[in-house]
C-alpha cells in the first residue's frame, strides 16, 4: 500500500463514525418517515402499503388547509417582523455608544433562555388577569386584552414571541456582515460628498445582501418548525387558530397514532424546506 | 410464588395518591418479598401521549392506570391481558364482575374478559365556598341545583378588581390551555345528554351536535361568559381543580377526590367544612331535565399483554383494590370494589351520601377509538363558540361536519 493510499484509508476511517452516526441518526429517520408516508400505520403492526393514499387524503383535509394557512401567515409575520427588527438593531449597534456591548449582551438573552422557559414566562405575561402586559393595554384604554385566548390576536402574540426569541440572533448575523464592510468604502463615498442616508442605501444595503438572504431563509425555515412554545401556550388553540403544521403533525402521530398520515404532512413539509435551503444555497453562490 | 420485577406507571395528579401508592408497593413487598414493583410516576398532561407511543411501540410497563377514554383504542389495538379471576379467588368472570359495584366496570368486560380495574372511579359533583355564599348574601344551605342557578349564584359570587378584571371566578368553566380538551368535553356532554341529546348516535357512527339540545348546551357555556360573567378565558393559570381550593374560584366540578385534592392543598379551608365548603349534586335542567348525567371516567388499573408476569401484576392490583377505605379517606377516590358500604367510618365521611346521589346517573364519554379526534373538534366548536368568532350553530355544523368524516374515515 502506497504512502498516499494510507494516508487515504486513515482519512476514510477518520470520517466514518460521523458518516455512520449522520446515517443511522439523520438520514435513516428521514428515509423512513418517507417509506412511511406511502403506508397506513398506527404505530403498532405492519406498516400496510397504500400508495399515495396519504397524499390524495391531505389535499381533501379541511384540518390540513387550515393548519396551511396558519403555518404561512405565521412565518411570514415573523420572518418579515425578525428581518426589519434585527435588522434595525445592528445598525444601532454597529455604531459606537456608551455601554453598547452590554446592551448588546442584553439583547442576546432570550436566544439562549430556553423555549420551555420563554414560553412560561410569556404565558404570565400575556394572563389576562395577572399578566405584565395589563398595565400597557391599560394605559392604552384598550380594556382586557386576550392575547392567546383570541383567535384573531393569538398569531400575533405569538409572532412577538419569536421575534423577541429570535432577533438577538439574526441581529448578531447582520452586525457580522456590517463588520465585514471595508471602512474604505464609506472614507470614498464621504470624500464625494454621500450623506448618512446615501451611504446606507448605496453602500450599507447593497453589501450587505448576503446577511440579509442567510436571515430571510432561516427565519422563514425555522418559524416553519416551530412547535415547542406554540404547544405549550395555545396547544393549537383556540379553535385551531394557531394549529401549525408542527401541531398538526405531532396529534396525528401520537394522539391519533396516524403515522402514516403524520409522516406525509412531515414529507411535505420537507420538501418546502428543502426547497428554501436550495433557494439559501443559489443565493449565497450568486456573485454580487 | 411470584417472583421477579413488576414495573408499574402512573399518571401524577395530586400527592395523596402516589403517597398511598407507594406505601402500598411497600406494603406488597412483605406480602410478596421475591416481587419487587418499580413505580414510576409521569406528569398528567404527558401522560396519555407516553403511555399510548410506549404501548404500540411494545415498551410499555407491565402495569398502569389508563383514563376509560383510551380503552376502546387499546382493546381494539390487542395491548391488555385480560385479569384471571384466579387471582381474586374467585371462579369466573362473572364472579369477578360481582366483586365490583355495579356499572363500575361497563365497557372493560369484552367478551367475557376483564382487562381493567377502576382506580378512579368518577363522577362530577359541585364543590362550593360556603363561607363565600354567606358573604354574598346566599344561602349555604340551598346551593345551585340547576345551569341557571350556576351562572345567578356564580354571577353573585365573582369579584373584580378596580380595573375590571375578575379576582375571584363565582364558577370557573374549563377552557384550553391550560386545561386539556378532556374537561369542557367532559362538562359539555352532559349538558347536551340532560336535554335529551348526545354528541354520537347510540352506534357511534354519527355526530349528533347539530341539534337543538347541543345548540340550547352551548348557550349555556357562552352564557356563563357573556351573562353571568362569572367565568373567563384566561383566567385559570394551571388547572381550575386546585384553584378551587386555592381560594381562586367559589365554585367547582371535581371528582370525589376533590375531597383528598382539598386535604392536601388547603387543610384549614378542608378541616372547616360544612360552614368553609361544601359539596352538592351535579347540576340539571330542572324541569326541563329529559334524562339526569353526571360525567362518568375512571381511572383503571390494566396489564399489558406483552407483560412475562401478568398474573403478578394482577395480583398486586387485587391487593390494592381490597384497600377501599384507605383509597376513601386518604385520597378521597370512590372505590369500585365491594365492601366498604358498611364500614362505619362511611358515617365519618358527611360529604359521601350526597356523593353517592350522583352516582347512579353516571354515564361515559362516547367509548370509540376515535375519541380524541371527536374530542378536538368538540373542543375547537366549543372555542369558536366562547370566543365568538362563530355563531353557535355555524360552529356546532361545522364540528358535525368533521367529525362524520373523521368517523367515516
Amino acid at each position: 500500500m502506497s504512502q498516499d493510499q494510507r494516508s487515504a484509508l486513515v482519512g476514510f476511517l477518520l470520517i466514518v463514525p460521523a458518516v455512520a452516526h449522520l446515517a443511522y441518526f439523520s438520514m435513516y429517520p428521514v428515509l423512513r418517515s418517507l417509506f412511511l408516508s406511502f403506508h397506513d400505520w398506527n404505530l403498532s403492526g405492519t406498516p400496510e402499503y397504500i400508495g399515495l393514499g396519504n397524499y390524495i387524503r391531505l389535499f381533501n383535509d379541511v384540518d390540513f388547509g387550515r393548519s396551511v394557512q396558519v403555518t404561512l401567515t405565521f412565518s411570514l409575520g415573523v420572518s418579515a417582523t425578525l428581518f426589519l427588527v434585527s435588522l434595525t438593531m445592528a445598525l444601532l449597534f454597529d455604531r459606537r455608544f456608551p455601554l453598547r456591548d452590554f446592551f448588546r449582551a442584553i439583547y442576546f438573552v432570550p436566544v439562549v433562555v430556553p423555549w420551555v422557559v420563554a414560553a412560561i414566562v410569556w404565558n404570565l405575561i400575556y394572563n389576562p388577569t395577572y399578566g405584565l402586559m395589563n398595565p400597557l393595554t391599560d394605559a392604552l384604554h384598550l380594556g382586557q386584552v386576550l392575547w392567546i385566548q383570541n383567535p384573531r390576536l393569538v398569531g400575533i402574540s405569538l409572532i412577538i414571541v419569536s421575534v423577541w426569541k429570535g432577533f438577538g440572533y439574526y441581529m448578531v448575523i447582520f452586525l457580522a456582515g456590517l463588520q465585514a464592510i471595508p471602512p474604505e468604502y464609506y472614507e470614498a463615498a464621504q470624500v464625494d460628498g454621500a450623506n448618512r442616508r446615501q451611504l446606507l442605501w448605496h453602500i450599507t444595503l447593497p453589501l450587505l445582501r448576503p446577511s440579509m438572504l442567510l436571515v430571510a431563509v432561516s427565519a422563514v425555515t425555522d418559524s416553519f418548525q416551530i412547535f415547542t412554545p406554540v404547544w405549550l401556550m395555545t396547544r393549537g388553540g383556540p379553535a385551531g387558530a394557531s394549529r401549525m403544521l408542527t401541531i398538526f403533525v405531532y396529534e396525528n402521530a401520537f394522539v391519533y397514532l396516524k403515522m402514516g398520515y403524520a409522516t406525509a404532512i412531515a414529507a411535505l413539509m420537507l420538501v418546502t424546506l428543502v426547497v428554501f435551503t436550495r433557494l439559501q444555497i443559489t443565493l449565497w453562490q450568486t456573485d454580487y | 410464588m411470584p417472583n421477579g420485577l413488576i414495573s408499574f406507571w402512573q399518571h401524577y395528579g395530586g400527592a395523596s395518591r402516589p403517597e398511598l401508592t407507594q406505601a402500598l408497593v411497600n406494603e406488597y413487598a412483605e406480602v410478596e418479598p421475591e416481587l419487587t414493583i418499580s413505580y414510576e410516576l409521569t406528569p398528567i398532561g404527558q401522560w396519555d401521549k407516553k403511555l399510548t407511543t410506549a404501548l404500540a411501540a411494545g415498551s410499555g410497563p407491565d402495569m398502569f392506570t389508563a383514563a376509560d377514554l383510551n380503552f376502546t383504542l387499546f382493546n381494539e389495538r390487542q395491548w391488555l391481558a385480560p385479569a384471571d379471576p384466579a387471582t381474586f379467588g374467585v371462579a369466573d368472570t362473572a364472579a369477578l364482575v360481582d366483586l365490583f359495584l355495579p356499572a363500575s366496570l361497563n365497557g372493560l368486560v369484552v367478551e367475557d374478559k376483564l382487562y381493567g380495574v377502576p382506580m378512579e372511579y368518577n363522577v362530577l359533583h359541585t364543590y362550593y365556598r360556603a363561607d363565600q355564599f354567606v358573604e354574598v348574601g346566599l344561602d349555604p344551605a340551598k346551593p345551585p341545583t340547576t345551569w341557571t342557578e350556576m351562572g345567578e349564584y356564580g354571577q353573585a359570587l365573582t369579584v373584580r378588581d378596580d380595573s375590571g378584571r375578575m379576582t375571584r371566578a363565582g364558577f370557573q368553566w374549563p377552557y384550553r390551555p391550560p386545561m386539556s380538551n378532556e374537561w369542557p368535553f367532559r362538562q359539555f356532554h352532559p349538558l347536551v345528554y340532560q336535554l335529551g341529546g348526545d354528541i354520537l348516535n347510540e352506534d357511534n357512527t354519527e355526530c349528533t351536535l347539530n341539534t337543538p339540545e347541543a345548540e340550547r348546551a352551548a348557550e349555556v357555556v357562552l352564557d356563563f361568559i357573556v351573562k353571568y360573567r362569572c367565568s373567563e378565558l384566561g383566567y385559570t393559570i394551571e388547572d381550575k381543580n386546585p384553584e378551587f381550593w386555592q381560594e381562586r374560584s367559589s365554585m367547582d366540578f371535581e371528582g370525589p377526590w376533590g375531597v383528598g385534592l382539598g386535604r392536601a392543598t388547603n387543610p384549614e379551608l378542608f378541616e372547616g367544612y360544612p360552614d368553609s365548603w361544601w359539596i352538592t349534586n351535579f347540576p340539571t335542567y330542572g324541569e326541563e331535565t329529559v334524562r339526569n348525567m353526571s360525567p362518568l371516567w375512571r381511572y383503571a388499573y390494566m396489564v399489558t399483554a406483552t407483560s412475562p408476569n401478568p398474573q403478578d401484576a394482577w395480583g398486586f392490583i387485587d391487593f390494592v383494590s381490597r384497600q377501599q377505605i384507605r383509597w376513601l379517606t386518604e385520597v378521597g377516590d370512590f372505590p369500585a370494589r365491594k365492601g366498604w358500604e358498611d364500614d362505619p367510618i362511611v358515617e365519618t365521611l358527611p360529604w359521601l351520601a350526597i356523593q353517592l346521589q350522583d352516582y347512579p346517573n353516571a354515564v361515559p364519554v362516547p367509548q370509540t377509538a376515535k375519541y380524541f379526534e371527536i374530542e378536538e373538534q368538540v373542543g375547537q366548536a366549543l372555542e369558536r363558540i366562547t370566543t365568538q368568532t362563530s355563531g353557535i350553530k355555524e360552529s356546532l355544523e361545522e364540528a358535525t361536519t368533521r367529525i362524520n368524516e373523521i368517523l367515516a374515515s
